[in-house]
């Protein structure tokens, strides 16, 4: 009875360095994952977006300079879905640094932008494939503002991340 | 008894806990829509080995040339390419980039 009794405080001992070991390895299997999330990773991120991104717009810019609206109309929605599809990405991403923070700002502002953009192309092209000529080149005009402007922002948030 | 299975209960509650949050974090690193992106870039992009610094420069002045060439088009009255326009739903590849449409 008496052994029974000393043995109880080490076992209660033992149990809660077992629960201790088991929450820092709890902790421990978070840490390396989070520690991608950095402005390393916004950086690598927005530039692959940045390059699909041009890749749609210049598919766009061709189906508009050879006058194929239907086929414009298709690539600006592909263009809209992928700046959303970065947005989506960028804004998953936790950036290390008061820089990095300001970037991924500017980077989110940009892709909204962009996906803005992608909707008026879309809507200037089905108003050209219905002849409505007026309305289409409304529709680009607006599209134009949004993309001086999301390319402005997107410019500057590379600069503020090097 | 009933304290140690607590216990062991507790300690695998927080290891599942351990690695769900792992599995958020991995999810919503960059490595994902990267290698996503590495990947549509790779058989997309006309300008493959090109990527570097100014990826988002040529970004910025891909779209805004894109946009200056469909304002002009659309307020021209010249009419469109119908037959090629038609054609280029059914058949892949007379323009670059073509297979990367959905």
């Amino acid at each position: 009875m008496t052994v029974l009794g000393r043995r109880e405080p080490s076992h209660r001992c033992g149990r809660l360095i077992l629960l201790a070991l088991s929450s820092f390895a709890a902790v421990a299997l978070s840490l390396p994952a989070a520690a991608i999330a950095n402005d390393a990773g916004l950086r690598t991120t927005l530039s692959l977006w940045s390059n699909r991104i041009a890749s749609d717009a210049q598919g766009i810019s061709l189906s508009a300079a050879r006058r194929h609206p239907r086929r414009m109309t298709r690539r600006a929605r592909h263009f809209r879905l992928d700046a959303l599809r970065a947005h989506t990405a960028l804004a998953a991403i936790r950036p290390s640094s008061d820089r990095g923070r300001r970037a991924k700002r500017l980077a989110l502002a940009a892709f909204s932008d962009y996906a803005i953009v992608g909707r008026q192309w879309t809507l200037s092209g089905l108003a050209r494939l219905r002849g409505l000529r007026a309305a289409a080149v409304g529709h680009a005009r607006i599209a134009a503002r949004y993309a001086k402007r999301g390319s402005a922002l997107l410019v500057s948030a590379k600069r503020l991340l090097g | 008894m009933s304290t140690r299975k607590l216990i062991t209960t507790v300690a695998a509650f927080l290891l599942l806990a351990g690695a769900g949050v792992a599995a958020a974090f991995a999810g919503n690193s960059p490595s994902s829509p990267a290698n996503t992106v590495t990947t549509s870039t790779t058989t997309c992009s006309d300008d493959q080995g090109q990527q570097g610094d100014n990826d988002e420069q040529e970004a910025a002045d891909d779209v805004e040339n894109a946009a200056t060439k469909v304002t002009q088009e659309a307020g021209r009255t010249q009419a469109d390419d119908q037959a090629g326009d038609d054609q280029g739903d059914d058949s892949q590849g007379d323009e670059p980039g073509d297979n990367c449409d959905d």
